[in-house]
């Protein structure tokens, strides 16, 4: 019966693998879409994935984090730079040096206020033995506050970095890039190597894995399991700020939804690529964004998220824990 | 070998889990450099009396004193820089982390000199693990799990150690070698508190033996003088 199940594990697999080589083969330009705006769902997702991972609950605030890093991240440029309409673009880029500035800031007070919000809020709940659900909810409240704190700052219209137009990459079989895709794409691949590398090879971040391994024996052993939720809160903050901020550029527009509008694939992607697992959350984001793009191909944009939650549905029946899931939490 | 003053008090105590009272008014006092062992019945609070020295659950009443310092529902991690070693009876290892990362995680606290001379000692005390080092803690056999369990638990240089069960599920040679290395413990001066289902084993390299009862003390005597109770020995010792 297991050698069934994994013939036919394997028989669904290749067929995934082989539709997705089979649409990439003839609409070449969309792969490579897909691999790079894969790489910004996997930096949002991976801080979905370490708060996810650690904390036990799905921050549906994740987004909106991300959408206010944006708007904060707006309103620095024009108090410190206010001449930046008129400055030069960055090289092949149609964002502003200045932009590249702002945005450490923009993360860091993102990561501070999600600090705060963990003080305030969720440190309370975690007292009170507050199931994940009712975590969750009050997330999801949390976000809702936060949408409307922007809307309530910044208003409902959409808004933009300053920029200069610049024209796209061409390449052969019809690939064209623009640059700003391909900048965001890059960044968010280092990032996410840093943040690999903190998380495997530093002792903050092996006491962040054992924290998560079992919270209780982390304690036991003589970490500050208090002070390492706010270095998670913290990191997680920095990381949807800066895929908040590169996805700003990437489509040139800042919208009060945009976050949340963006949490569907951040989630698909977590779950996908097993939750709590930072190389799954890159390789769920990734494939989600293939995926997503691919299907443009054939169907309407607009059907994507059925796309990327017809994916979540095979991997997850295929392996319930996602596909880096089995060998536990990884955070 | 008992000194005149206790190094760890509990007086009265009274824990349990939500409304849920398990133990009553537990007395205990434990003397430096010696092995006590609780005995007693599953289900009788044996494990939550540990937790609540431990501070995983704080008690509902009474109190612990440390060298006569009150550390009553003091963080568990303080509880740790104290001198307090736990061991929990599963789950007591980092699955995720390495070998060697699970001692560095034992030695959190500690500076980079202090962490490298007690890492030495550690390995020194279970060679063993020399081996292991960079494999995954999820990939050791139980007898491993549990020498890596005390190792991490020892990396803070513990004044008091508390095992919950560390026997469980070994195999007899491997349960001869934890409780050998126990007996090494006591003598390295760290005073041991002890659960064990393997009793009789357990009391035989004990000094105190303590009997626990629908959730109280019901015996505490020298561990020889409990083996030798007939009525103790037919009840929880097998006869």
């Amino acid at each position: 019966m297991k050698k069934f199940d994994l013939l036919l594990d394997n028989k669904i697999l290749s067929l995934i693998i082989i539709v997705i080589c089979l649409a990439s083969f003839l609409k070449p330009w969309l792969l490579i879409n897909g691999i790079l705006i894969g790489s910004l769902y996997s930096l949002g997702s991976i801080g979905l994935s370490l708060i996810y991972g650690n904390l036990k609950f799905a921050n549906m605030a994740h987004g909106d984090f991300m959408t206010l890093s944006s708007y904060i991240a707006l309103t620095l440029m024009m108090f410190l730079f206010p001449n930046s309409e008129n400055s030069t673009s960055v090289g092949p880029f149609t964002f502003k040096y200045e932009l590249l500035m702002v945005m450490p800031l923009a993360a860091i007070i993102i990561g501070l206020m999600a600090v705060i919000l963990d003080k305030l809020i969720f440190k309370k709940l975690r007292k009170l033995n507050a199931t994940s659900a009712a975590i969750a909810l009050c997330s999801l409240g949390l976000a809702v506050s936060i949408r409307g704190f922007i809307q309530f700052i910044w208003g409902t219209d959409s808004a933009s970095f300053p920029r200069e137009s610049k024209l796209f990459w061409d390449l052969p079989f019809r690939i064209k890039i623009p640059p700003d895709m391909f900048f965001c794409s890059v960044v968010a691949v280092i990032i996410a190597i840093i943040f690999y590398l903190v998380l495997f090879k530093t002792t903050l971040g092996k006491a962040i894995r054992a924290t998560s391994d079992n919270p209780d024996l982390a304690r036991i052993t003589g970490i500050n399991t208090d002070r390492i939720i706010l270095y998670i809160w913290f990191i997680g903050g920095i990381l949807a700020a800066t895929a908040g901020i590169l996805i700003s550029v990437q489509q040139a527009l800042i919208t009060p939804v945009m976050g949340w509008k963006i949490l569907i694939p951040l989630f698909a992607a977590v779950i996908v690529g097993g939750i709590g697992n930072p190389i799954g959350a890159l390789i769920g984001g990734i494939l989600i964004g293939i995926t997503g793009e691919l299907a443009t191909g054939w169907i309407n944009p607009s059907y994507k998220p059925a796309v990327y939650f017809f994916v979540l549905l095979i991997v997850l029946l295929l392996r319930p824990n996602g596909i880096l899931g089995n060998k536990g939490r990884q955070f | 070998m008992k000194t005149t003053h206790p190094i760890l008090v509990a007086k009265e105590i009274t824990a349990g889990y939500g409304e849920q009272v398990i133990i009553r008014n537990i007395n205990l006092e434990l003397y430096k450099s010696t092995i006590t062992t609780i005995i007693g019945p599953n289900g009788c609070g044996k494990s939550t009396f540990l937790k609540s020295i431990s501070g995983i659950i704080d008690p509902v009443e009474g109190s612990i004193l440390i060298n006569d310092i009150e550390v009553t529902n003091l963080n568990t991690f303080e509880l740790s820089k104290m001198g307090l070693g736990y061991v929990p009876q599963s789950e007591n290892i980092f699955p995720s982390l390495s070998v060697i990362d699970n001692l560095k995680m034992g030695g959190y606290i500690l500076d980079n000199q202090k962490y490298k001379i007690n890492l030495n000692k550690v390995l020194e005390m279970f060679p063993d693990l020399k081996n292991k080092l960079f494999d995954s803690a999820s990939n050791l056999s139980g007898g491993q799990r549990q020498m890596l369990a005390l190792s991490r638990a020892l990396m803070l240089d513990p004044k008091i150690i508390i095992l919950d069960e560390p026997t469980a599920g070994l195999s007899p040679v491997i349960v001869d070698e934890v409780l050998d290395n126990i007996i090494a413990l006591k003598k390295s001066s760290i005073t041991v508190l002890l659960v064990e289902q393997n009793a009789k084993k357990a009391l035989s390299i004990s000094d105190n033996g303590v009997v626990f009862s629908f959730g109280k003390k019901v015996m505490e005597d020298d561990a020889k003088n409990i083996l030798k109770n007939k009525q103790i020995s037919k009840l929880y010792l097998g006869g």
